[in-house]
């Protein structure tokens, strides 16, 4: 059984921001290391307050209760949405057998990546929607 | 007649660029423990978004990192000095970050990934990584929430690497 091996991985967040909305498609954080267009994404893993209680901005990360009310879609420098609405429950890693989601390798644009709320029940304010995008630069 | 394994060609093209392997490959050629440990005051004293570096380890500097297990005291109560080990329940509120001779941070990831024990409908696995350039002694620890970690708690790494001197000696045979 094939799993990931890291070369290089960055913690994403994408922020509610203002009042939880299932019709607002809420973007990622500045992430400089990522917003390049070298980045080659080949997995990716969500994490809850389960697996990560904060992340490194400080931001509170959302409840594991919640997990269900979030899809995610990414986005690459074609602009091509490769994964479209994405439930993030089959993105914890904890929850799917330990396995982290692997991709065919692709340049990622995470400028415009997103995440939409289904259901905004128990989501607050500035939580965010923590992932790992395991990646490789052109040319490693 | 022997059977020829079926591989797809994208797997094929991400196991030979390293991005995927087999679970029950070999890690690495040979593994090391770090030990951490919080102290009352100075430099490991309990606080949060506080780097706890590692110290110098001329065995991993230079050599490959394969894969990190921390070690929780389900696995082990008591590290080899004695100390108590932390659960790993805890282990989401503490961060890794691997950085290498130029000092771009090449992971950061909670700890709680890298459990080596079974978990949830999981099985037991150590996560793999191909991190060639990692300075030990940049590499640190952060706690984003101290609760539930003590003074005098450790926490234990088993490291897996490959050390540079015998890749240059297997190269130099080949």
């Amino acid at each position: 059984m094939n799993n990931l091996i890291i070369k290089r991985s960055q913690i994403v967040e994408f922020q509610v921001t203002g009042t939880p909305s299932t019709l607002k498609r809420y973007g990622a954080l500045p992430n400089p290391q990522l917003q390049r267009n070298n980045v080659i994404l080949y997995g990716i893993e969500c994490y809850t307050a389960a697996q990560l209680s904060a992340t490194p901005s400080g931001n509170t990360t959302i409840a594991d209760a919640d997990k269900n009310q979030v899809v995610v879609t990414l986005v690459d420098t074609n602009k091509d949405q490769f994964v479209y609405n994405f439930p993030i429950s089959s993105l914890i890693r904890s929850d799917v057998g330990g396995f982290v989601t692997l991709f065919k390798p692709r340049l990622i644009n995470l400028n415009d990546c997103f995440v939409q709320l289904t259901d905004a029940t128990g989501i607050s304010t500035d939580e965010v929607v923590a992932f790992n995008f395991y990646y490789q630069l052109v040319g490693e | 007649m022997s059977k020829t394994k079926l591989i797809s060609p994208l797997v094929n093209y991400m196991q030979e660029n390293r991005m995927v392997c087999d679970d029950t490959n070999p890690i690495s050629e040979q593994s090391t423990q770090v030990q951490f440990t919080f102290t009352a005051s100075g430099t490991n004293q309990l606080r949060i978004w506080k780097p706890y570096f590692f110290p110098t380890n001329p065995s991993l500097n230079g050599s490959v990192i394969k894969g990190i297990q921390p070690i929780a005291a389900s696995t082990l109560a008591l590290a080899p000095d004695g100390s108590p080990l932390v659960g790993a329940d805890l282990f989401a509120k503490a961060m890794i970050w691997l950085v290498n001779a130029n000092d771009d941070v090449l992971v950061n990831m909670p700890l709680f990934d890298l459990r080596g024990e079974r978990s949830g409908n999981g099985y037991a696995k150590i996560q793999r990584f191909e991190l060639k350039d990692i300075v030990w002694q940049k590499c640190y620890l952060t706690l984003h929430d101290t609760t539930g970690f003590n003074v005098g708690d450790s926490i234990l790494f088993n490291i897996y690497y490959t050390p540079e001197e015998l890749k240059d000696l297997k190269n130099a045979k080949s």
